[in-house]
């Protein structure tokens, strides 16, 4: 047995009445690859904590009960050890790195056990190839894409020659072409043997590789699955256990109005470089006030040049036009973009003081209507930073409406969100239709974008690849784009090397 | 096969080197004005700044220089009050300038793996290592998130500009600080917990791939620092 836990329970801090994990038994044998799923906060992270002995040595806690890794019990030997059997992977890409050179970060893991140097060598040397990321070697970590990232990750591990990997959430931040990328990787380890243990509500790139399913909620494992089990079980019980879909195939497009009004933001010849290399260039686009387009494309298509080059953040060539053209100083004024890591734009001590930043007034009664549509009212007086992550995103969205932004363009508002949240995202969305003239936004969820979106934006290469509705027709080309997206590939270099120059 | 990149040793230096260069320049232009040292300090860290192929960030110090150095010779002219600011900047941008200079090539030239060793070889204990390199690998972290806070700010309307920099500089600095702070824990404690798990702070004596060591470059420079420094203090 390589993992083992007996009615394991654990509770963070003192407080021993509220458990994240109570009971958990369950049995991993080598070689197999093991996912836990279930909604954010459903104590799926608590296990890989347990298992890679973050627990006790970084969270601390009530523990009851018993873990075996290979032998060991990682609540009684020093992280150290555990190390040594269990490698870790996490959900966020930018802080997992120590080194910020990819070779080493490599070393890094054997360099801490105290292998000799040439015995390193030749390990990187055989991951390198294994994993087939020659072209990540001796790369500066701030100058890879997400999804480089995290194979880096992986492959930093597997030099160690861990026995056992631990992925948390580990396609939080990839994009469709990346995570069958990420798909691979844990294809090739689980030939080499290895025992894979995943958390994750995004399953459908993990069905083929899975043994089995543990299905947790509220720090209880309370079903598990294999993968026949799975598929029969009804498609709407699993959007109730936040999972996600098992497969894009079966997706469909929900019904939905939307007006396309006379008013329309154009572009024409709009271009921007960095260096001599234009990373984008519309010649020309029409998008009508009341849609709600989806950006998409690949890594390094151009979106977030696009989107900050309309939001007035980079100047660029030609013009972007609504009635009249708009200067960059317009646009800033008149657009708001949700980042992906929105902790970079809450500024103040409490919601309600967020919401009031730009805007100085005696009343609140706008304030009060803004928080109520979004649910926040409860958080009037709490600080932004004690919210959860998608909280966190609705405070800078009220903060947005409340300043009559006319454009409102989100960077992912669903990475990392489960079934549950990323339907609460979608009917926001719908809430803020009904306040801004036109919402943008970039995302790789399909069943975000089947969910909210009219329109969808498909950017390559930094020019408009294609423009269409989410009909019949427009969601035939979305589930090409994200299932097959492969074909797209082939611009890789390119966008490495574009990389290279805005890093 | 694999071996490290070899372009970016182009002037490579030993880590070493570069901590004692830091300490050498510290001391002369903190020493006091002779007239010249800084204007020699500043053209030796200019020199340094060339070969290792920083030409942009030497572009940008330079202008600093010269434009201070032009508007030194036209403060004469200036009203009184105005004079003696004057003076307090410029006195600020002659010290600090070679200083900053140097702190970036061993900022920007050093990797953390190099810094480790060096670190190691000078016999330095475990909990001094540990918090200096996680300092180094931070500088990149704050200037990518100090540049995304710079966008969600000026998309709020409350952008760093010098009218807002003047008129409000602590709520500006609150701003800033605020969401930068609370990044960097975050990206702190998710650095730790990662670090932790590949093995970080074991008992094992560490191996490490990078390679230092002094060479003549390094004497070269070190000799030549010294007698600035000598120089300096003599005159």
């Amino acid at each position: 047995m390589m993992i083992e836990f007996k009615k394991v329970s654990f509770g963070y801090g003192e407080e021993k009445a509220d458990y994240s994990l109570i009971d958990a038994s369950f049995k991993i044998r080598k070689g197999e690859c093991v996912v836990f799923c279930g909604q954010s906060g459903c104590g799926k992270t608590t296990v890989m904590r347990l298992i890679n002995g973050l627990i006790p040595t970084y969270y601390h806690g009530a523990i009851r009960g018993e873990v075996c890794v290979n032998g060991l019990n990682p609540q009684k030997v020093k992280i150290q050890e555990v190390s040594k059997i269990v490698g870790s992977v996490f959900q966020n890409p930018r802080s997992q790195f120590f080194n910020l050179d990819t070779v080493d970060e490599l070393a890094f893991g054997c360099e801490n056990q105290g292998i000799a140097p040439p015995e390193i060598w030749r390990r990187i040397e055989k991951t390198v190839n294994l994993f087939q990321i020659k072209d990540l070697v001796g790369r500066n970590i701030f100058n890879l894409s997400g999804g480089e990232k995290q194979k880096v990750a992986c492959a930093s591990v597997h030099a160690t020659m861990s026995e056992i990997f631990v992925l948390d959430e580990p396609s939080s931040n990839l994009d469709a072409g990346t995570i069958k990328d990420l798909q691979k990787i844990i294809g090739i380890l689980k030939k080499e043997g290895k025992t894979v243990v995943i958390a994750e509500h995004r399953l459908y790139y993990l069905m083929d590789l899975v043994d089995r399913f543990y299905y947790m909620e509220n720090g209880k494992i309370v079903a598990n699955y294999n993968k026949e089990e799975l598929k029969k079980t009804d498609a709407i019980k699993r959007g109730e256990m936040g999972l996600r879909a098992l497969d894009l195939m079966d997706l469909t497009v929900c019904a939905r109005k939307y007006k396309s009004r006379k008013e329309k933001v154009t572009f024409s010849k709009v271009q921007y470089a960095y260096g001599s290399q234009n990373v984008l260039d519309i010649k020309s686009l029409t998008i009508p006030y009341g849609q709600t387009v989806a950006v998409i494309g690949k890594n390094g298509a151009g979106k977030s040049t696009f989107v900050e080059c309309f939001c007035g953040l980079k100047g660029c060539k030609g013009t972007i036009a609504a009635e009249k053209p708009l200067s960059c100083k317009e646009r800033i004024k008149n657009s708001y973009l949700v980042m992906q890591d929105v902790n970079r734009q809450l500024f103040t001590e409490s919601v309600m003081e967020e919401l009031l930043l730009t805007r100085k007034s005696a009343d609140t009664v706008n304030e009060e209507r803004i928080l109520a549509e979004l649910d926040l009212t409860f958080a009037k007086e709490l600080h932004p930073m004690s919210l959860s992550g998608g909280q966190k995103q609705r405070v800078a969205i009220a903060s947005a409406l409340n300043c009559k932004k006319k454009y409102l363009v989100f960077d992912e508002p669903t990475s990392g969100l489960d079934y549950c949240h990323m339907l609460r995202m979608a009917r926001a969305i719908e809430e803020i239709k009904k306040e801004t003239k036109l919402v943008i936004i970039i995302t790789h969820d399909l069943e975000f974008i089947l969910k909210c979106c009219s329109h969808v934006l498909h950017l390559e290469n930094g020019v408009v690849q294609d423009y269409y509705a989410t009909d019949f027709e427009g969601v035939k080309k979305l589930k090409d784009f994200f299932i097959r997206g492969d074909e797209v590939v082939e611009k890789r270099d390119w966008f490495i090397q574009a990389d290279r120059i805005s890093g | 096969m694999l071996t490290y990149v070899a372009d970016n040793r182009r002037f490579w230096l030993d880590p070493r080197t570069k901590g004692l260069l830091l300490l050498i320049i510290n001391i002369i232009v903190f020493q006091g004005s002779v007239g010249w040292n800084e204007s020699l300090v500043f053209g030796f860290m200019a020199i340094l700044l060339g070969l290792n192929g920083l030409f942009l960030q030497l572009l940008g110090f330079g202008a600093i220089y010269v434009v201070v150095m032009v508007v030194d010779g036209v403060a004469g002219f200036f009203p009184e009050m105005l004079g003696a600011v004057w003076t307090v900047f410029s006195r600020m941008i002659h010290v600090y300038l070679p200083f900053l200079m140097m702190v970036y090539l061993l900022i920007s030239t050093t990797k953390i793996s190099e810094l480790v060793v060096a670190l190691e070889s000078l016999r330095m204990p475990k909990c001094v290592i540990i918090p200096i390199t996680v300092l180094f690998r931070f500088f990149p972290t704050v200037r990518e998130e100090w540049m995304a806070i710079n966008k969600a700010m000026k998309l709020r309307g409350i952008g760093l500009s010098v009218r807002n920099a003047l008129t409000k500089p602590l709520t500006m600095l609150e701003y800033i600080f605020v969401p930068l702070l609370f990044s960097l824990v975050k990206i702190g404690e998710e650095l730790s917990a990662a670090a932790l798990t590949r093995g970080l702070g074991s008992d094992v004596k560490r191996t490490h791939l990078v390679e230092i060591g002094f060479c003549l470059r390094d004497w070269l420079v070190l000799v030549a620092a010294t007698l600035m420094l000598v120089v300096t203090v003599f005159n």
